[in-house]
């Protein structure tokens, strides 16, 4: 299925890499550069072109009606080429000279990365760089090029098993225990979540500690009760995607759900968990207010570990915790919810050459909820010469602070505690290089806000109950449940 | 554990791997902290040094200590540092319990054996005496390695450990045999071909084992891949399709990518699998989703009604049957594409797309999924773009052309033209509505005259003209602005489109001849051949519709462009409308709209696979040597058409109930012995396979010759504990188990097996667990008509399946 298999750092230094399979006659070992080397270059510098073969719709090249316009006197057939040197994000499948087609993930600024000479069928390729990610994570705890270069000899081991001649075999984190004799190397963890204010708004993924028993930097065997300890972490997590035009009205909104579980639960217990009883699954056509009781989500899927037995009735699931972090099943909405967080911009032009910009957030959620690191960004034209931000907080309000960041051509406006019930304006007095045409007008915006929102969720669905299905005697998990709303695409047009 | 290395002398590898922050210590500081900076940058004399530890690893008893030494060996080797000298040394340390040595060392070994054929040979008899460990785990490590030495002249001993592995008892060492055999087949095919391991294969498609039987339809298709991949029949499709739900999340793709090949016997079969594997859809597993999408589209092709077939008229056509597929499937997808990382999500975003060339509408009410999000890297982006200009339907389009007016002012170029160029792909289309076209011509309009944005106004020029192509009513609509955005637009398509719609729309632009001759009077300033050759062209096209204004200038431009050197395509094309003109035939020509209806239908049979990604047919991008026709199989059925029973074995236990009393499982062909039980060979050919790789035909119903016998209420010690445990103890007698199932009060099998004598025996076993006792329904079929002997048989039976269940 694919011929190789490597790790680069974020400056494209191999970390890790195999090779499955050398084309006959060529000895194309793991270690042999060059190929890792052309490749993460056409990563880092994407000029919208795959090189390869020609006549391939790897840009641009909108098929049907629109194939006139690319004959169109013979000039459109290279437009590609020609036009398309501004950079994008690489995608993560493309072809390479060397006649293989490259397939990458990102992870943590890692690029897990292979190669196939087959026709493969990309979702499952990229599904496999997706999981030998996450049984690495689970492995050593944390995903960090340290440690993947201090744990090198175990992540070898594992795959070893993950793969055999370039197809996949043991893939779940348990079953691939019976096979690993390494013990993971803790790496301390990189303060890079240090931006949390509050320890809940930490999600299941923020805990690092191996699946394995593991031995710390300094070569001490940790202790095993701290692994044993019996604990589950369940997250209910909601992704918003809102669009809001400039009069505050909600042009388009979709929630992306997800329920997402860490468990170190002795024994492997089999869990319950219900959710609300009067779920509905299908879209939400009829009037939502005459069923507001009724959560209705359009669709949702499940891990391949949950037994459905009891969900068409009782909206319950069963299933055996798999080691390690999990997703048990996403959910996606589209029906009408309220906004936790509403923008009204208000852009006035007090002279030729300058501008005032306010923009008036309030939050719709209740006065014990808070958005925490909130952040808010507002393009500016290109000709902008100065800007001067001035907030008007509640009390409340934690960590604000507004600027002007003159590289980026944009107004950052952070705080870092954004309390339930409250108003927060910014005003901003903008000086341009020129007068303010429509043209000039049009570069402003979208504003763009960040945030997260502990222990709250959009959506009515709850988790009834989640319980060990057993009743065992003395034994007794923590649980750490947690709701958390997050911003997705959170965006306010001009 | 140990805090220093054994030799403080030894420098310490210091210097920080790059990207560590760490603050590495100073080198040569003897007492250092075990560092774990095993990537370092390579020193003169450090392979020797290692050397000379290496030489203290036979003395060292630190089990850790040891394994500290290897790590430093294979870290050197990782980073691309010749440590092949140490071959020697290294094969020393091969004797060890700790595996965790063992496997490094066999890491070594495996990169270095190719370079060092002479050494690596004299390692094989370790790893051949390996292969024998008791431990299944160094068996199956050992097996690993010895085949993938990649060395030729090893095939005489590779050859019978793998034969051996493949009857192992531990599952591990026969799926890393299994795999072993396609390595062998890659190395040498000559060998390969006499040690003839495809019967066996074959055979152990029905091991306990799912992810042996993975890995053997994987090297199947491989090996097969000439013919056009593993050769498939009922019996086997059925038997694997009957335990999908065994096998683990990447094996069950093995099973799924099968299907498409198989053509179902009837259409109640095709409808029976797609029912089997609908619960598939349900799962967050998207690799399994989209083969059992593409599993359900090649089984509609196959079920469907096709025109000029003289079925009944009431079936499902084959696009109906699509159409109802893509419907089943769309939130599925979608909820994927939502829910996914980004690097799946474009992946997906791309599956969808060619779902939605196949049947137009469907996705049209989940156009706001397909909005952009702030958040998506561009070539997602990019991909939705695209895809929202093919969901506008008349009450969608309004929202759709809104939103893409957004994005056409992003930072953004490219994406900046993509929202242009969709935006005219509805219009093109006609897929808005009524009024969509113009309104749509409007906007591209305004944006010709946005001079911030210089892309987008060419962009907008080079929608216009196609636009103009499809609807030349719009000219009225378009033409006002045009002679003035000459004037701004500088980039060479736009250009190119701008003066081509001065030619077109030259009926209702006055002045269009005198812009145009201006443009010709500065020919030699143009250095791009598409404005050149578009300049020709608008001006015939204008010339027919302004003659006395335009023949001259025409004539000068006619004598620029021939004597054009500069491209041959020019030159030929000003020569034959020359020629042309001279003859004065009839000027209308043909204008073809391209028609990629055929290369759509090319794609869709590559269905999940990288042709869905790239948009082009797999030759032009795949090796020939890697291209794989797969054939669909089997080419005959021995059932009829039209038979209206359906024989696939449901795994439900209540369903099969009802078909256990009309004996339709026959049709799995069941021929094991019974009484004697010869030992597990290549000649048991359970799934029908071996020289005649046709299924034997099933027995014909009619002749069922005997009456069911019906034991009931045996009294049973003990209950089973689980159904695989009874199957497996069932398995070694040759009695075959067709679905099984646990329910609160009793076990229920379904089971068979054949008599030597060619009958079959069909067992119903009712298991209660309490009282534990056991009610059999044992029905014979063909074979010996002897009352007496038949009874004979039944007892010994009937004894075999008590002892199975744990009598």
């Amino acid at each position: 299925m694919i011929v190789n298999f490597f790790i680069l750092s974020p400056r494209g230094d191999t970390v890790i890499a195999k090779t499955y399979r050398a084309k006959a006659g060529s000895s194309l070992l793991a270690h042999e550069r060059s190929h890792t080397e052309a490749f993460f270059r056409k990563v880092k510098f994407w000029d919208g072109v795959a090189p390869g073969t020609p006549g391939m719709d790897t840009t641009l090249g909108l098929t049907g009606g629109l194939s006139g316009a690319a004959g169109l006197q013979g000039s459109g057939g290279k437009w590609g080429e020609e036009k398309l040197e501004k950079k994008g994000d690489a995608p993560p499948v493309f072809v390479m000279p060397d006649g293989y087609s490259y397939m990458h993930i990102k992870r943590n600024g890692l690029i897990f990365g292979c190669a196939t000479e087959k026709n493969v069928s990309p979702v499952v390729v990229i599904e496999l760089l997706s999981k030998i990610a996450k049984v690495f994570k689970d492995y050593c705890g944390t995903l960090s090029e340290e440690s993947i270069r201090k744990n090198f000899i175990l992540l070898y081991e594992l795959l070893d098993e993950l793969l055999d001649y370039g197809y996949p075999q043991v893939t779940q984190t348990e079953n691939l225990k019976a096979f690993v004799y390494n013990e993971p190397i803790v790496v301390s963890k990189v303060a890079d979540t240090g931006k949390m204010i509050n320890p809940k708004t930490a999600n299941a993924s923020a805990v690092h500690k191996p699946v394995i028993s593991s031995v710390d930097a300094d070569g001490r065997k940790t202790s095993l009760s701290a692994n044993q300890k019996n604990e589950i972490f369940v997250d209910i997590l909601e992704r918003l995607n809102v669009v809001f035009s400039n009069n505050g009205y909600v042009l388009n909104s979709t929630i992306d759900g997800c329920i997402q579980m860490k468990s170190y639960l002795a024994g492997n217990p089999q869990l319950r968990l219900a959710l609300n009883e009067d779920l509905v699954i299908g879209k939400n056509n009829g009037s939502s207010s005459a069923y507001s009781t009724i959560t209705f989500v359009d669709d949702i899927n499940f891990n391949d570990c949950v037994n459905l037995s009891e969900w068409e009735n009782g909206r319950t699931l069963s299933f055996h915790p798999p080691d390690g972090e999990f997703v048990v099943l996403n959910y996606r909405m589209t029906g009408e919810f309220k906004a936790p967080f509403r923008i009204f911009p208000s852009i006035e032009e007090v002279e030729p050459n300058k501008l005032e910009i306010s923009v008036h957030i309030r939050a719709e959620i209740p006065d014990n909820h808070f958005g925490a690191n909130v952040s808010i960004e507002i393009p500016l034209p290109g000709i902008t010469t100065a800007a001067s931000c001035s907030v008007v907080s509640t009390p409340g309000a934690a960590g604000v602070h507004a600027e002007y960041v003159t590289k980026e051509k944009k107004i950052v406006w952070n705080l870092k505690k954004f309390p339930g019930c409250t108003e927060q304006t910014m005003r901003a007095k903008v000086s341009l290089g020129g007068p303010c045409t429509s043209q000039i007008r049009r570069e402003i915006g979208p504003i763009n806000m960040n945030f997260e929102i502990p222990m709250y969720n959009v959506s009515s669905l709850q988790v009834r109950y989640l319980k060990i299905a057993e009743n065992l005697p003395g034994y007794t998990p923590y649980r750490w449940v947690r709701y958390v709303t997050q911003s997705s695409s959170y965006v306010c047009r001009l | 554990m140990a805090s220093t290395y054994p030799n403080t002398n030894m420098p310490v590898p210091g210097g920080p791997p790059p990207g560590t922050n760490g603050i590495p210590p100073p080198p040569g500081q003897p007492g250092q902290p075990r560092d774990e900076s095993y990537f370092t940058e390579s020193r003169k004399g450090e392979v020797n040094e290692l050397r000379q530890l290496l030489r203290t690893f036979g003395t060292e008893k630190d089990r850790n200590r040891k394994r500290d030494i290897m790590k430093k060996v294979i870290a050197y080797m990782t980073l691309g540092i010749d440590v092949s000298r140490l071959f020697t040394e290294m094969m020393l340390a091969i004797e060890t319990r700790d595996l965790v040595v063992k496997k490094m060392v066999y890491l070594f070994l495996c990169n270095y054996a190719e370079t060092h054929p002479d050494l690596a040979q004299m390692c094989t008899n370790t790893l051949v005496k390996d292969c024998g460990n008791e431990d299944p785990m160094v068996r199956g490590l050992a097996l690993r390695a010895l085949c993938s030495l990649r060395l030729p002249q090893m095939i005489e001993y590779t050859s019978e450990p793998l034969r051996k592995s493949l009857q192992d008892g531990h599952a591990y060492v026969r799926k890393t045999g299994v795999m072993g055999i396609l390595k062998m087949y890659h190395l040498n095919k000559e060998e390969f071909d006499k040690a003839s391991f495809n019967d066996i294969l074959y055979d152990m498609l029905r091991d306990p084992d799912s992810s042996v039987v993975t890995n053997c339809i994987l090297v199947l298709n491989e090996i097969m891949a000439d013919s056009g991949g593993m050769a498939l029949n009922r019996a086997v499709m059925l038997h694997l399709l009957n335990r999908i739900h065994e096998f683990s999340e990447f094996g069950i793709l093995s099973v799924l990518d099968l299907v498409p090949r198989y053509i179902p016997a009837n259409d109640e079969e095709g409808f029976q699998i797609m029912n089997l594997l609908d619960p598939v859809l349900r799962t967050a597993n998207a690799g399994a989703v989209v083969a059992t999408i593409r599993a359900f589209l090649s089984i509609a092709d196959a079920v469907g009604k096709r025109p000029g077939d003289d079925r009944d008229p009431d079936s499902p056509t084959v696009d109906d049957l699509k159409r109802q597929v893509v419907v089943r499937i769309k939130a599925p997808l979608v909820t994927l594409i939502a829910s996914s990382s980004n690097e799946l999500s474009y992946v997906l975003l791309k599956y969808a797309d060619q779902l939605i060339d196949l049947c137009p509408g469907i996705f049209d009410d989940e156009y706001r999924q397909f909005y952009v999000r702030f958040s998506d890297p561009t070539h997602i982006k990019h991909s939705k773009v695209r895809i929202l200009a093919k969901l506008a339907n008349p009450q969608t389009a309004p929202d759709i052309v809104s939103e893409l007016s957004e994005l056409i002012a992003t930072v953004d170029d490219t994406m900046g033209r993509i929202a242009v160029r969709s935006m005219a792909s509805i219009a093109i289309h006609d897929s808005g509505g009524e009024g969509a076209v113009e309104s749509i011509a409007r906007r591209l309009v305004e944006m010709l005259d946005l001079q911030g944005i210089p892309h987008v106004s060419s962009e907008a020029a080079v929608s216009l003209a196609s636009l103009v192509r499809r609807h030349p009513n719009i000219t009225t609509v378009i033409s006002a602005p045009l002679p003035r955005a000459l004037k701004y637009i500088t980039e060479p398509s736009g250009k190119a489109a701008l003066i081509f719609l001065l030619g077109e729309c030259g009926d209702s632009i006055v002045e269009a001849p005198y812009v145009l001759e201006k443009v010709i009077d500065s020919y030699e300033n143009i250095t791009d051949t598409g404005v050149k050759t578009a300049l020709l062209g608008a001006t015939v096209a204008l010339f027919f519709k302004r003659p006395p204004e335009v023949q001259l200038m025409l004539g000068r431009l006619l004598k620029k462009t021939t004597d054009d050197v500069s491209s041959q395509d020019l030159h030929d094309r000003a020569l034959f409308y020359y020629r042309l003109l001279r003859s004065s035939p009839d000027p209308t020509l043909a204008k073809a709209i391209d028609d990629d209806s055929e290369l759509r239908a090319a794609l869709m049979n590559e269905f999940n696979t990288l042709c869905t990604i790239y948009r082009c047919r797999a030759e032009n991008f795949i090796d020939e040597e890697n291209l794989v026709k797969f054939v669909k199989m089997p080419p005959e059925h021995p059932l009829p058409r039209d038979g209206n029973v359906a024989p696939i074995v449901d795994p439900g236990v209540n369903n099969l109930a009802d078909q256990f009393g009309n004996a339709s499982v026959t049709d799995v062909p069941a021929p094991a012995a019974v009484i004697s039980a010869p030992a597990y060979s290549a000649e048991v050919d359970l799934l029908g396979f071996g020289d005649d790789l046709a299924p034997s035909g099933p027995p014909p119903l009619s002749d069922t010759n005997a009456e069911a016998v019906v034991v009931s209420a045996l009294q049973m010690r003990t209950t089973p504990t689980s159904t695989d445990a009874v199957e497996s103890s069932l398995g070694t007698f040759h009695i075959f188990t067709m679905a099984s199932g646990e329910l609160p009060t009793e076990f229920k099998f379904f089971l068979y097996c054949q008599e030597e004598g060619g009958g079959y025996f069909l067992i119903q076993a009712v298991a209660q667990k309490a009282p534990p006792s056991l009610a059999l329904t044992i029905k014979p079929h063909g074979g010996d008509n002897d009352r007496n002997k038949r009874r004979e048989m039944i007892d010994q039976l009937i004894e075999l399946i008590k002892t199975s269940l744990g009598e």
